[in-house]
């Protein structure tokens, strides 16, 4: 006859706090470049006053959310505070979200092989990733960039140097 | 076109490729399933082959069981992974592995939704299964077409219906390390026969056909190059870095198991399977090899004596570029010198291991008549001539014509 045991999930303590740190960078980095590019704020423009939207892992993934709270004002609300999100965007595990946050796949690959799902609007959610990915841009150097995004653009060495350094300091500042 | 009705059903979702098994969590709770009970071999579970699994399930929040079997399985095993999984509070089953394996996972969800005693009952009376708790499915190299078909069997009996058919196909290619060349080629013919054996009538329903052309790319794509000598593990510093992309070639044969189970229901009505069920306990090889010897004489049979149009056949054995390369008059004929270099180089593979006629397969040849008649009271549209005629064929690999053998006679023609 055979022979049974049973086996507990256990947990992914060290992929979670990369996955928390990073989220948390990216996160203030979001609001940074809200402030210093005029792409990332054409896009927020595009958005309603109160707008907020979310990325995270399931189960109880770490996860990070942001609200325009109005015209210029971006805000980075942490895990979240119970706010009412307009657009969850959803990675469906936590080894699926290790991988794009490690650069082993882009969102758009891993949004090909649906490892997330969108909960709102899909336009809201092209928005979102195209903010990403000027965030991106700015916080990688080009080789880690290339692997992160679907296409590295091609901006003039003012906007990569001069506005590289604005965000970075925004995003470490807080200012 | 045929405007018949054809019933078609295929509700699996498959996803194949890296990191596959990760989604299962998620799979499973659209199913409303948070505990689910895996289903494997002894050996599976020794050799930790479950370990790319338990890391999939790492962090999800779910907890599972997990039931190793016997290789001979019978009622009371059903019964026993039953008693744990009842006691457990399970509410969805995983099969890893093949044949077997999926036999008992199959009864096991039925048994989940219902009681043993109802699944015994079934099995003896060959009934149909109208409800199974969520059933996912994780192959390995073991698999056979007919383990996603909607049937399942224990002890010599079957049970059938679509509840059978997995809920979930999850193909990782870490869980596709150890093969066995010889019942790889087995489960390619069965697959391959499986597929094309539904050109016999012709042209194949537009519902059908891309499952068709789906399963006989992938195994070809991926059979012929595993059938190779395996590669060594990689020693010293290049053990961490494990090339995944190097088992397309499984992920790609996998798939074409999964697929053709969708077909085998259709398959199991064609001459070529009445005629390999018939023939199989007769002969030292598999119902699938005898199919895989039977195809390229009936489908020549077929497009000969019959007048049938094969020419679609090509898109599925060849491509586009063979298709538009191939004037329309001589497509099936290409067809059918396709499948038989394909057959060659599976026969190859296997180091001529696999019989090619029904000689070779141990068929004693004084019981093809009493088969062809058999099986021409079964099968519409096929005299006892012609298919001991076929049966002739493929007995001696050389041509027997239908007409010689009208007044019951078996002559040959040189």
């Amino acid at each position: 006859m055979g022979h049974f045991r049973g086996v507990s999930s256990g947990s992914r303590v060290m992929q979670r706090r990369y996955i928390a740190f990073m989220l948390w960078f990216v996160g203030r980095a979001i609001v940074a470049a809200s402030k210093a590019d005029k792409d990332v704020k054409q896009e927020f423009e595009a958005f309603p006053d109160g707008f907020t939207f979310s990325l995270g892992s399931l189960p109880s993934g770490p996860r990070m959310v942001i609200q325009k709270k109005a015209p210029g004002k971006v805000r980075y609300l942490g895990q979240g505070k119970g706010e009412a999100i307009d657009l969850n965007l959803t990675i469906k595990h936590l080894q699926a979200f290790f991988m794009i946050l490690s650069f082993q796949e882009s969102t758009a690959t891993a949004n090909a092989r649906a490892r997330l799902f969108v909960d709102g609007g899909v336009p809201e959610a092209c928005a979102v990733v195209r903010v990403m990915d000027i965030v991106q841009v700015y916080l990688l150097p080009k080789v880690i960039a290339k692997l992160a995004v679907k296409r590295y653009p091609v901006w003039s060495w003012r906007r990569h140097i001069l506005g590289r350094s604005v965000v970075y300091l925004r995003t470490v500042t807080g200012i | 076109m045929n405007t018949n009705v054809t019933p078609f059903v295929f509700p699996s979702k498959i996803g194949a490729g890296t990191r596959a098994m990760a989604h299962l969590p998620y799979d499973l709770s659209g199913f409303g399933a948070v505990r689910p009970m895996v289903v494997c071999l002894e050996s599976v579970d020794t050799d930790g082959e479950l370990n790319p699994l338990e890391d999939a399930f790492r962090g999800s929040g779910l907890t599972f069981g997990v039931y190793a079997m016997e290789a001979t399985p019978t009622m009371e095993t059903v019964r026993e992974a039953w008693t744990h999984y009842h006691e457990g509070g399970f509410d969805a089953v995983i099969a890893v592995g093949g044949a077997v394996v999926m036999d008992v996972a199959k009864c096991l969800a039925v048994a989940g939704a219902n009681t043993p005693d109802l699944l015994r009952e079934m099995l003896n009376t060959g009934g149909t299964v109208s409800k199974t708790v969520p059933f996912a499915w994780v192959p390995t190299l073991d698999a056979m077409c007919g383990d996603s078909a909607p049937q399942a069997c224990l002890g010599g009996k079957q049970i059938n219906g679509e509840a059978l058919v997995p809920n979930l196909i999850a193909i990782d290619p870490r869980m596709l390390s150890s093969r066995d060349p010889y019942t790889m080629a087995e489960a390619g013919l069965g697959a391959l026969a499986t597929a094309l054996c539904l050109y016999e009538e012709g042209e194949i329903h537009g519902l059908i056909r891309p499952y068709v052309q789906l399963s006989v790319r992938q195994v070809m794509a991926g059979l012929l190059p595993l059938m190779g000598p395996q590669k060594t593990p990689s020693k010293g510093a290049l053990r961490w870095f494990p090339k995944e992309k190097g088992r397309e070639e499984e992920v790609a044969y996998v798939t074409a198991m999964a697929v053709a189970g969708a077909l085998e229901p259709l398959a199991k009505k064609s001459l070529t399977f009445s005629l390999a069920n018939a023939l199989a306990p007769l002969s030292r090889v598999s119902t699938e090899v005898l199919a895989g010897v039977l195809l390229p004489w009936l489908l020549n049979h077929v497009h000969e004596q019959k007048e049938r149009e094969l020419s679609s056949m090509l898109m599925a054995l060849g491509d586009m570029e063979h298709l538009c390369a191939t004037p329309d008059p001589q497509r099936t004929g290409a067809a059918l010198a396709l499948l038989q270099e394909k057959i060659n180089r599976i026969w190859l593979g296997t180091g001529a291991r696999l019989p090619r006629t029904l000689k070779k397969a141990g068929i004693p040849r004084e019981r093809l008549l009493e088969c062809s008649q058999g099986v021409a009271e079964a099968i519409e549209g096929w005299h006892a001539h012609e298919i001991e005629a076929l049966l002739l064929t493929a007995y001696e690999g050389r041509r027997v014509h239908p007409e010689m053998l009208k007044n019951g006679f078996m002559q040959e023609v040189v």
